[in-house]
């Protein structure tokens, strides 16, 4: 299986640069990284306003619906999302 | 000499008239074209907002086929997504299905909208026991055009968000983001009367790329200052609008940004690819866009406090 062997032959180069990229990289100082000094990652907590997100409730009162009337008298809205 | 916007509202408006009932309609918000195609007896007609941004009728974006049928029952399929109000989102073998009803009509769907899983085209059926079949409909009522809108955005294409944009007299174009009372309305209000300014929305902005940059497109859904253009700007400035004792401006890193863009977007929150391809597309607006925290006044010099910091 001659081909096989030889895929599995530049597979090894492909990690074998990869590795001594990352060797590079690992061995730079800190201080002359360009991106400057190491953050953790936070959490940041945002809040959602799902009756609005979902666009379930009215948005105007002027919307519309069946029967030729408005979506208040589809839904009784009673939130305006505008 | 550049003309307001304002004075430009005071010319003659289009009218339903001039945007009259049809068997085929279609209209372009945000570059994607709608469609509709009325069958059988069904005549439609569009909300008097959307005669701005009508196109020449043909094929669009998302191809929809409007009839009327005889009653409607609640899908059986599996359900998606309970929006809490008037909608609700069923899975389909080849795609989705939005079943509309209200407690106030009993339990029985008075819309149902079918569409292919790309968005690209569907069918929407009107129950002839609540509609007036004599009259004339605009079937993409709220809450229906925008769903399919944030549907088919969610596919690669953009996010609509909760704002009001405008583009200054220099060509800049501002966002500002806000839920309910944050102050859209007030904030495009304020700009109205400037002269060579365009205030796109009042209340939904669509966000895009195009060429490489991020663009924000006005749309017929408008909040209470009423104003809806088909217009677009390139997006230079985001600010997150709060009411204020002072206009102030706090800038914020991009993660940040883009969380915040988040809660003000319309997300499918049933699609966890919808809403990756959404913290995505949020993440480069923010990393592109300036982001900031505003906190305004609202009288005249909220506008030149943004004038000054985009001089």
């Amino acid at each position: 299986m001659p081909q096989r062997r030889m895929q599995l032959a530049r597979y090894d180069v492909w990690i074998t640069e990869k590795k001594t990229m990352k060797e590079e990289q690992d061995i730079q100082p800190l201080d002359q990284d360009p991106k400057g000094a190491y953050e953790p990652p936070k959490v940041i907590r945002v809040s959602l306003r799902p009756e609005e997100a979902v666009l379930g409730h009215c948005k105007v009162t002027g919307a519309g619906g069946p029967v030729g009337g408005s979506c208040v008298s589809v839904m009784a809205c009673k939130t305006l999302g505008s | 000499m550049q003309e307001s916007q304002k004075t430009f509202k005071q010319r003659p408006e289009l009218t339903p008239e001039s945007f009259p009932s049809a068997t085929h309609l279609s209209y372009q918000i945000g570059g994607i074209t709608f469609a509709l195609h009325a069958e059988g007896d069904l005549l439609l007609s569009p909300e008097r907002e959307l005669a701005a941004f009508a196109v020449r009728p043909g094929s669009g974006d998302i191809d929809l086929q409007v009839s009327w049928a005889d009653s409607l029952k609640v899908p059986s399929s599996t359900l998606l997504f309970h929006s809490g109000g008037l909608w609700s989102l069923f899975a389909e073998p080849n795609g989705y299905r939005f079943s509309f009803l209200s407690p106030l009509l009993g339990m029985t769907p008075y819309k149902e909208a079918w569409l292919d899983s790309e968005f690209r085209s569907g069918r929407v059926l009107l129950s002839r026991r609540f509609f007036d079949t004599e009259r004339p409909v605009y079937p993409l009522e709220y809450p229906l055009d925008e769903l399919l809108m944030i549907h088919r955005l969610s596919r690669g294409e953009g996010v609509e968000v909760h704002a009001v944009g405008i583009s200054d007299e220099n060509g800049r174009g501002h966002l500002f983001l806000g839920h309910s009372g944050a102050g859209k309305s007030t904030t495009a209000r304020l700009w109205l009367d400037r002269p060579g300014v365009r205030i796109l929305s009042d209340d939904r902005i669509i966000l895009r790329l195009r060429d490489g940059q991020v663009w924000m497109y006005g749309t017929p859904w408008h909040g209470d200052a009423g104003i809806a253009s088909p217009d677009s700007a390139a997006l230079t400035g985001i600010y997150l609008l709060e009411h204020g004792n002072s206009n102030e401006q706090f800038p914020l890193p991009p993660g940040r940004a883009a969380a915040e863009l988040f809660t003000r977007s319309f997300v499918t929150h049933h699609s966890g690819e919808g809403i990756r391809f959404t913290l995505e597309f949020l993440d480069r607006v923010a990393r592109e866009v300036p982001c900031s925290i505003f906190k305004f006044v609202p009288d005249e010099s909220a506008v030149e406090a943004i004038c000054r910091a985009g001089a």
